[in-house]
């Protein structure tokens, strides 16, 4: 289970934006990917992608959408509360918050 | 054994798409029976995961190079690519009753299908969850599944004689993908009947064993027939989609 990240920055008003690009490789074959941007500590855009599946298929969105203004504490209780009213197949919610994790960290 | 209808035709990306979506929101609507649809993409094109990122599943310049046309589908799972003349497609339309409630489960029972039909050329084929079906390690077969409140639609691959090279250009595989599959490159993991076999397996046969296959997995007998009207209206409306920008560049 490999991961690897970009990042790079930008300014914004007096704020420093942050962009990472975020994948993990999971075991039987499917990749999860998140292109994150991060403003003083909260999530400003998130993409949550790859070649798995999740059920309702509209969840995905509503789910990156909860997760827009949200501090990587605040991300991690939603994908919890996510985890038990859907489902994924090839990844699960607990791989996109280590994957938060570590774009916070990048 | 239950009736189904079958229905074997033949379109372009775009068309092939809302086909198979038109028919998912008329079953789930009640309005036509469980239906297996077997069909090939003329021109040869490529099709994406709903999930997927087009820079990440796809070689764009090499699509565009080689004007070879791409959708997104309503479908999750990766890029697949629809060769003319090495690759049937599947669609199996019907109630989620009549399949499995659990989805893993559903997956399973319809990729059986895949599994007799391979079967039917004397090779030894075998599921691999979630959505793989794979002949002597390599992938022969990918499907993806997409659920409405009653009912599914579940398309996917069948491998018989694909140009291997031309579908390694195609599609972007992250080298983790890659590592975590054990081989070096997509040649390596993916095959066709006909390589397997060491013949050139028609488009004719393969049907054969994919009705065969699917009528043994799914207890169905088949009656050929046409799309109705109302299906043929609903694609038409909704090709639309699967040539716009703002749904193929989605994500």
């Amino acid at each position: 289970m490999k991961s690897t990240s970009q990042k790079s920055g930008y300014l914004r008003g007096d704020t420093v934006m942050k962009k990472a690009s975020v994948l993990k490789k999971i075991k039987g074959g499917k990749t999860v990917k998140i292109d994150v941007e991060i403003d003083d500590g909260k999530i400003h855009d998130i993409v949550i992608s790859g070649d798995f599946f999740v059920y309702p298929q509209e969840a995905l969105e509503e789910l990156e959408n909860k997760l827009k203004g949200c501090s990587l504490n605040e991300a991690k209780s939603i994908l919890k509360e996510y985890a038990e009213k859907i489902t994924v197949l090839g990844f699960t919610l607990d791989d996109v918050a280590e994957l938060l994790e570590k774009a916070f960290k990048a | 054994m239950r009736k189904w209808r079958l229905i074997i035709n033949e379109g372009n990306v775009y068309w092939n798409m809302a086909v198979d979506e038109a028919m998912l929101l008329l079953k789930d609507k009640g309005e036509i029976p469980n239906t297996l649809r077997l069909f090939v993409f003329n021109p040869s094109a490529v099709t994406i995961g709903y999930f997927q990122r087009v820079s990440d599943a796809v070689n764009l310049d090499f699509l565009s190079k080689n004007r070879i046309p791409f959708t997104r589908r309503i479908t999750g799972g990766g890029s697949v690519y629809h060769d003319v003349n090495g690759e049937v497609t599947y669609s199996v339309v019907a109630s989620i009753s009549d399949v499995a409630t659990d989805v893993l489960k559903s997956y399973e029972i319809i990729c059986k299908g895949l599994v007799y039909a391979i079967e039917k050329f004397g090779l030894k084929a075998q599921f691999v969850p979630i959505n793989d079906v794979v002949v002597n390690g390599k992938k022969i077969s990918g499907s993806a599944q997409s659920r409405k409140k009653v009912a599914l639609l579940q398309h996917g691959t069948l491998m018989y004689n694909t140009d291997l090279i031309t579908l390694a250009s195609t599609l972007k595989a992250p080298k983790e993908k890659l590592a975590s599959h054990g081989v070096k490159s997509i040649l390596e993991r993916v095959t066709t009947l006909s390589r397997e076999l060491g013949r050139i397996v028609s488009k004719e046969e393969t049907i054969e064993a994919l009705i065969e296959g699917f009528s043994k997995a799914l207890n169905a007998e088949f009656e050929r027939e046409e799309l109705t009207e109302k299906e043929v209206k609903l694609a038409e409306e909704l090709v639309e989609k699967y040539k716009s920008k703002e749904w193929i560049f989605k994500r």
